[in-house]
């Protein structure tokens, strides 16, 4: 199996369990309350507002062939682009239309910056830049690649169960129609990057493995409880 | 200082994925976590893991021990200081003293209660005082060396932690053994991590006295560096008898919960190894008087930890392993290796190589955040006048 199918599997994989999860499905179904909704809102700001962030990291060991690209994608996530679009903003006008006042916002703003501090100050099991960047690399482009399938989906749900208007969804609908594109291109990144740093076979296995030790889109999207349920942690 | 209230906090933190051996398979952490206030709102944590197999403790048991004799002991106390001594035994001593100690049928001992509870009154009062635990217990390194433990689980699984281990630059694992295809385990772990690596394995009791010879020594070729209590807790004269008959070292474990059991092991000569876990043994003190038995007697020591440990009882055990005069093995430190969210403000999980840092901060040296603790409270016991 190649690099790049072996990523593509695993991505599908996770985005199943997603779209299968409990918390997923009640949103989707309309059977979740308000305060799920919004928590799941929260946590997708949480979860994305550091993403510049972790694409100028990337942006940083990215190989010569696709660094490029990287850089394209982190000057789209900040705004620099031709669109001119920053996303944080975006993900700020979502948590707006949900209701969250100034000073909710400024707390989810510091909880990921918090998390990005976390990050950055535990000591780190892998042994070299090139593994960290490997593992950062294949979680930023599973989150693209999920929501280049499920964006429109989360959306919709938003949309009718929870009232958010259009112009509010704007961060969902922008990821629908530019993750396509980013998925793809990022999935050619990961092979470029597993070329460039020599990676074999199963040193690359096992960073994949690591990495998706967990399903990531339900620990950051759902939490860690409702992740342990999913996989019989805990009833 | 006075304590005024003490919170008992039983938690259910979720693992990652499942952790198995011959006694129990795990799928969460039942971590007991003692919160101690002092009358000008400081506050201390601890942390105890009851384990029936082990002292003989369960969550609830320990709970009402807690409750029901350690904290009115606590309470009592009007004024509560940890000395600067040079022997950090004199310093815990008489605070440990205050900790009263009760029989009771089934129990070997109210380890995990007493450790929790002694745990959090170190925190507390050196919180109070503005020290750290490092200066009570100077480090004698500036870096501890953790090893990695793969569960007995299927070759293939057993593989791929091996795998990860090696990535990781650890060097030294545990592998639990439970009587089958264990051979083939082993010769996949050494082939994984190389000839250099040092493995050990831990039966945890699974053999009886009259077969174990011949299977343990039937592994010796793999380069096993010890076993891991062999057999059950009983006479240390069958451990004695083992030893005599095995090619690999023994270490004890479940054999060894108090200072009586390390004198009777000492006394029998019925290991090489004693495997000391804070919980297990009744808290910092009672580890440390257990290990200067051991070193006076020329038995090596693994500082081990109970599976599912939170950021307070590794922080215990890093201050431990960095103050021990030697220690050949080091267990613990796992957090969000093993828990899906640790406690801590910080994770002081090891890094590269198994290797941790010194913790200097003020008390265990670690914060713990409340409102994470808050989500994995199953059940809660306040305890306030007496």
């Amino acid at each position: 199996m190649s690099v790049r199918s072996q990523v593509e599997s695993e991505y599908a994989k996770q985005t199943e369990a997603l779209t299968s999860s409990e918390g997923f499905q009640a949103l989707e179904s309309g059977r979740a309350n308000k305060k799920a909704h919004d928590d799941f809102i929260a946590n997708v700001c949480k979860t994305h507002l550091r993403s510049p962030q972790i694409l100028a990291f990337l942006f940083s060991v990215a190989p010569p062939e696709s660094v490029d690209e990287v850089k394209h994608n982190m000057l789209e996530e900040l705004g620099l682009d031709e669109e001119g679009l920053p996303h944080p903003q975006l993900l700020v006008k979502l948590a707006k239309h949900a209701g969250f006042n100034d000073q909710g916002i400024k707390q989810l703003e510091i909880l990921a910056q918090e998390e990005l501090k976390r990050m950055t100050s535990e000591q780190i099991l892998y042994g070299t830049m090139k593994e960290i960047g490997l593992s950062a690399l294949l979680e930023t482009a599973s989150f693209e690649w999920m929501l280049s399938h499920l964006s429109n989906r989360m959306a919709k749900f938003l949309e009718k169960h929870r009232g958010i208007s259009k112009e509010g969804l704007e961060w969902f609908s922008h990821h629908s129609e530019v993750d396509i594109r980013h998925a793809e291109e990022q999935l050619d990144s990961i092979v470029e990057y597993v070329k460039y740093y020599q990676f074999d076979q199963s040193h690359f296995e096992s960073i994949l493995e690591l990495t998706f030790r967990e399903n990531v889109f339900i620990k950051r999207y759902f939490g860690e409880i409702a992740l342990a349920r999913q996989t019989g942690m805990i009833n | 200082m006075r304590i005024v209230s003490a919170t008992l906090l039983a938690l259910k933190i979720p693992f990652v994925e499942s952790f198995r051996h011959t006694a129990k398979t795990r799928t969460f952490s039942d971590s007991i976590v003692v919160r101690l206030t002092a009358e000008n709102g400081v506050t201390g944590y601890g942390e105890g893991l009851a384990r029936p197999y082990v002292t003989g403790e369960t969550v609830e048991s320990s709970l009402e021990y807690m409750q029901k004799v350690l904290w009115p002991a606590i309470a009592r106390i009007d004024d509560f200081e940890i000395s600067q001594n040079s022997n950090p035994i004199q310093s815990l001593a008489s605070m440990e003293r205050s900790l009263p100690d009760k029989r009771a049928q089934g129990v070997v001992a109210w380890n995990a209660a007493r450790a929790a509870f002694e745990l959090a009154l170190v925190d507390c009062l050196l919180k109070n005082q503005k020290l750290s635990l490092s200066k009570i217990l100077p480090p004698r390194r500036t870096t501890v060396i953790y090893s990695g433990v793969i569960t007995a689980s299927a070759t293939e699984k057993v593989i791929q932690v091996a795998k990860y281990f090696k990535l990781f630059g650890i060097t030294q694992v545990k592998v639990k053994i439970d009587g089958k295809n264990d051979r083939k385990r082993l010769l996949a772990v050494r082939e994984t991590m190389g000839k250099d690596a040092s493995i050990r394995i831990d039966a945890n009791g699974a053999f009886s006295l009259n077969g174990a010879a011949k299977i343990l020594n039937g592994l010796s070729d793999i380069r096993i560096d010890c076993v891991e209590q062999p057999i059950p807790r009983g006479n240390p004269s069958d451990l004695a008898k083992l030893k005599s008959e095995l090619k690999i070292p023994i270490m004890t474990d479940e054999s060894l919960v108090t200072v009586e059991d390390a004198e009777q092991l000492i006394s029998a000569k019925a290991c090489d190894f004693f495997n000391l876990r804070i919980s297990k043994c009744g808290g910092i003190l009672r580890t440390l008087q257990i290990a200067r038995l051991a070193q006076e007697a020329g038995i090596k020591l693994q500082l081990g930890a109970q599976v599912g440990e939170t950021v307070i009882l590794s922080a215990a055990g890093r201050h431990v392993a960095a103050y021990l005069d030697r220690v050949d093995f080091v267990e613990g430190s796992y957090g969000t290796m093993l828990l899906t969210e640790d406690i801590g403000d910080e994770k002081i999980n090891f890094g590269h190589g198994g290797k941790a840092p010194v913790l200097r901060g003020e008390g265990l040296g670690v914060r713990v955040r409340e409102e994470i603790l808050r989500k994995y409270v199953d059940k809660v016991i306040e305890c306030g006048k007496v």
